[in-house]
């Protein structure tokens, strides 16, 4: 029996894509995968989950990794949920060999509606688990999430080159607020590898306009 | 210094500090013979608070000498606002570095809150040269706020003779609140010379917050400048606002 896991990384951050992948592996493999150390791509270290990477690719029968840049995320059409649902579709759609027990990281709070709304826009019919935490419960699901996160740690390291520092890409990220905020000052606009339609960039677009345009009592007290 | 005040109407009280406290973080009242005051400025400047109410308007009034309470002003209005409408608010401070606040209705509530260091905002407020004087009522300010809010995060007042407009343009949608002294908003209108001036939105509506309906609010400004905005506490008290203009770009 073919196995199936889906996951995906960087749904949250502000910066940078989100990536999904999936892996097809035969049941029978499923000990090596383990044996190799794969687990939830949360609890090992970026060295580690980049090791793993190249050894899981081999391992599996079929995976597919589909990367999503902040211009496709801010032209969606309906909730994030709606466009990862979508996604997630496209990329199980996209695998050559297709599994017969499919285990899902449920991104909606309802993770059987999760499950069957992706289950009904699939070309092909396996058995659908879904669940949230399911990278640290099956094996399929860590493996995708090594995938997808590797893939999308190492897009950040390429913003890092052009950008420099950019912190984590997450919205509570100091640092990766005041590079927005610095690039925004300097070019009078938000860097292309942002996502515009997140709340942040239009509070931190907020903040700076006020600050542009607001004059400061401290103008009007000093005159005698 | 001891001192216990009473006011009649805990709400109205608590509106007020409420007001405050969206601009400002912490605030020293001076609370003196003829009464309670307080100064201070929001933490980007943009505007200056200024708090004047006589000793006239509480139904107590005894204090033991001068004093100066620095309180958070958070944990102050969160405590006015368990006040109901009709409850009585008691101020009281004993020997002890503490600010009890009392709500009399059904039953005495009493918190104790602690007194904190706040840096008394030693400033004169400034003479400006405003060209316009314009009383409306708090309801016509508190709408043109909202009204203005679903456009643009600033609003123009432009005073001609007879006419009082407030303006917001955003890129797309425009609202225009209109008022003259045949308006019931427009309570009376004295203009010097055409006079444009624009202000944030947001500001405006943390200012306007605590006004009443009903309450006539004097608002003066010139072009380019500061708005000063001042409404009545109670006939003989007064809250007045300073708010910096935008700019153009």
């Amino acid at each position: 029996m073919k196995l199936g896991g889906i996951d995906e990384a960087g749904r949250g951050p502000v910066v940078g894509p989100l990536v999904i992948a999936a892996v097809v592996i035969d049941e029978l493999k499923i000990g090596e995968l383990e044996a190799l150390g794969v687990k939830d791509s949360k609890k090992l270290s970026p060295k580690r989950r980049e090791e793993l990477f190249g050894k899981i690719i081999e391992l599996v029968d079929d995976y597919f990794i589909l990367e999503l840049s902040p211009e496709d995320i801010d032209k969606r059409e309906g909730t994030m949920n709606d466009f990862e649902v979508e996604n997630f579709a496209k990329v199980l759609n996209s695998l050559k060999i297709k599994p017969d027990l499919l285990y899902i990281d449920a991104a909606d709070v309802k993770e059987e509606r999760f499950g069957s709304v992706v289950g009904g826009k699939l070309s092909f019919y396996p058995e659908i688990v879904a669940e949230h935490k399911a990278d640290s419960k099956y094996i399929p699901v860590a493996a995708a999430s090594i995938l997808a996160k590797v893939t999308r740690d190492r897009a950040i390291e390429r913003l890092k080159e052009i950008y420099g520092n950019i912190g984590s890409g997450y919205p509570s990220d100091p640092i990766t607020r005041k590079f927005l905020e610095e690039y925004y000052k300097e070019h009078g606009s938000f860097p292309p590898v942002v996502r515009r339609s997140w709340k942040t960039l239009k509070k931190i677009e907020e903040k700076l306009q006020k600050g542009k345009n607001q004059s400061n009592l401290l103008n009007f007290l000093k005159k005698p | 210094m001891p001192f216990e005040i009473v006011f009649d109407g805990a709400k109205e009280f608590a509106d007020l500090i409420d007001t405050a406290s969206n601009l400002i973080d912490e605030a020293a009242f001076k609370i003196a013979e003829e009464g309670i005051s307080m100064r201070a400025m929001d933490p980007s400047r943009v505007v200056l608070l200024d708090l004047n109410l006589p000793a006239s308007i509480f139904s107590k009034y005894d204090l033991d000498g001068e004093e100066t309470v620095g309180v958070n002003m958070d944990h102050f209005k969160k405590v006015l606002k368990r006040g109901k409408g009709k409850d009585i608010l008691v101020l009281r401070k004993g020997e002890e570095n503490f600010l009890e606040i009392t709500l009399e209705g059904t039953a005495k509530r009493t918190f104790r809150l602690p007194l904190i260091e706040v840096e008394e905002l030693e400033l004169d407020l400034p003479e400006l040269p405003f060209t316009v004087k314009a009383v409306i009522l708090g309801e016509v300010l508190k709408e043109a706020v909202k009204d203005a809010s679903l456009v643009s995060d600033s609003i123009k007042f432009i005073a001609k003779e007879n006419e009082f407009v407030m303006r917001a343009e955003g890129e797309t949608q425009e609202v225009e609140i209109k008022l003259t002294l045949e308006d019931e908003g427009l309570l009376d209108l004295n203009v010097e010379e055409e006079t444009r001036s624009a202000y944030g939105v947001s500001y405006l509506a943390d200012m306007a917050k605590g006004i009443g309906k009903a309450d006539e609010v004097v608002l003066r400004f010139g072009n380019e400048m500061p708005l000063q905005m001042d409404y009545p506490i109670r006939d003989e008290g007064r809250l007045t606002f300073l708010l910096a203009p935008r700019v153009e770009e």
